[in-house]
């Protein structure tokens, strides 16, 4: 296998430090927000983590339009690596959510919109997963997981706009009535500049996560090939 | 106008948290290290059956 | 053609593309409906399925006559969803296992002409099912299903779940894990469309202003338009050799 090219050995640390400096605006830059206390900082990469959940998704089907319009499935391994990580960002996304709402709340599931539609994603995103792992020809499984990805991608809006219509409509006993809101505050500018950096930080992290993976997929798929040859002769 | 109490006490949430979020990275990042270790060793059975 | 042979005035169009491509689809529906005749496997064993799905419903949740208003709309769905998966199964997997697939695309048809006529037959076998399930649900719950919102809403709802629910079935049946497959891809993507269902269902059910049904009627008709549409482009990737 290839040794690291020097761009990703680059980027590995380009991340590296760009988390620690995150890690510094959400503990210690931005302040303690003022009726919910410390755990509102968890806050900035729950909402960071969902972000890289959204953007996996988006690569995903847009990866499945190229593979389906170009009949070429080398693009899907990029599809097959943004959806693994996705799913380990979605689900850092729901999590840290719940927890996130404990305290506040007193109760660790509140059916609010974004968290429930971030649920359904990671179960389609599943899905795809178990599709893929049904089908035994690479061509078709690129195809299969091209189409699920469009229709899984096309789906969100729609799970999310329904959901939030029944909230609105449907008032909950516990928790926050405001669909809109997860839990609100204001956020300070200093608050600000931590939460948005903290989306360019987890891009960070998606793209050189991606890199690896596919540096990776790239790698097995090579084993394979040899392990075949050597089965063959 | 009334004295706010002050924010509630929930470091102990924050700790989970984190804990779980960067513990989370953690445990994927090494999924890959393990799984390209593993990847490696194949290489190099595959490389002595070669010769 | 030379211009001998043209008959005067304007060209002539193979006789209406529309037309033959109508028939094609009709000619898959009808195939559909005359193998379904022949064997009635397929809308017994919905009907038989649907038909436990209330009864277990009604003994899982302790139902008095108020509950049982308010919860009809969502038991009624559930049974819905749950008895199309089956025939949406069973009638992508006769079609793959017999070699049926095959055959039809090798007819010189467009390709989606196979998809809406495979959605219209799915469409039809649910809608039997669900013509015999409402006035059963209505007897066996003491509620008064027929109702033309209900039943605008129930057709609907089944329009999208079959075009989804068609596109979905013809890749599971190609997988290894066919059975479960199918509900594990298609619950997650039809949930808008259920809850929509189920919202509207209750709104005429109860009797509700037509001012809170409309926006479920709304999202149940754009979850159509958008996925039939998607579907319909999609299909031709997933039979495609």
């Amino acid at each position: 296998m290839k040794a690291m090219p020097m761009g990703l050995k680059a980027l590995n640390w380009i991340t590296g430090v760009v988390f620690a400096v995150a890690l510094y605006l959400v503990f210690f830059y931005a302040p303690r927000e003022a009726v919910m206390g410390e755990v509102q900082r968890v806050f900035y990469f729950h909402v960071a983590a969902g972000w890289v959940g959204a953007l996996a998704f988006l690569v995903t089907a847009v990866e499945g339009v190229v593979i389906l319009a170009r009949g070429d499935r080398r693009w899907d391994r990029i599809a097959l690596a943004s959806v693994e990580i996705g799913v380990i960002f979605t689900f850092i996304n729901i999590v840290s959510g719940a927890i996130w709402a404990r305290p506040i709340w007193n109760t660790w599931w509140t059916w609010d919109p974004r968290l429930t539609t971030a649920t359904i994603m990671e179960l389609i995103y599943i899905a795809y997963l178990m599709l893929r792992q049904g089908i035994e020809d690479p061509d078709r499984r690129a195809r299969f997981g091209a189409v699920y990805g469009i229709v899984g991608f096309i789906s969100v809006p729609l799970t999310f706009l329904s959901i939030r219509i029944f909230r609105t409509i449907h008032p909950v006993v516990i928790g926050n009535n405001d669909p809109g809101a997860e839990g609100t505050f204001d956020m300070t500018p200093r608050m600000q500049t931590a939460f948005f950096f903290s989306l360019i930080t987890f891009t960070f992290v998606y793209v050189t996560l991606l890199w690896h993976r596919l540096r990776l997929q790239d790698f097995k798929e090579y084993i394979e090939e040899r392990k075949m040859q050597v089965l063959t002769t | 106008m009334f004295l706010q109490q002050g924010p509630a006490d929930t470091v102990s949430f924050m700790i989970m948290g984190f804990t779980m979020i960067l513990g989370t990275m953690a445990v994927y990042i090494i999924s890959l290290i393990v799984r390209m270790q593993s990847l490696r060793k194949d290489q190099a059975v595959l490389d002595e059956i070669d010769d | 053609m030379t211009s001998a042979t043209k008959p005067a005035g304007k060209d002539v169009r193979p006789p209406g593309k529309l037309r033959s491509y109508l028939r094609a689809v009709g000619a898959v529906v009808w195939k559909d409906l005359l193998a379904e005749y022949r064997s009635r496997e397929l809308i017994g064993a919905m009907l038989v399925f649907a038909l436990l799905v209330i009864l277990i419903f009604n003994f899982a949740l302790e139902l008095d006559i108020r509950t049982r208003e308010t919860v009809a709309s969502g038991v009624l769905w559930v049974t819905f969803a749950f008895a199309g998966t089956l025939g949406l199964n069973r009638s992508m997997g006769v079609e793959k296992d017999r070699g049926c697939l095959d055959g039809l695309l090798l007819a010189p048809v467009d390709r989606s002409a196979i998809y809406f006529g495979k959605v219209l037959g799915n469409l039809f076998f649910m809608a039997i099912v669900e013509a015999i399930v409402l006035p059963t649900f209505s007897v066996l719950y003491n509620l008064n299903l027929i109702n033309t919102g209900l039943i605008l809403v129930v057709l609907l709802g089944s329009i999208g779940y079959a075009a989804v629910g068609t596109l979905l079935s013809s890749m599971a049946v190609q997988a290894r894990t066919r059975d479960i497959l199918l509900p594990i891809l298609l619950f997650p993507v039809s949930i808008p469309l259920l809850l929509a269902a189920v919202k509207a269902s209750n709104g005429f059910l109860q009797n509700l202003e037509m001012v809170d049904i409309m926006p479920w009627l709304n999202i149940l008709i754009v979850y159509d338009v958008i996925f039939i549409a998607v579907a319909f482009m999609l299909f031709d990737f997933v039979v495609e050799e």
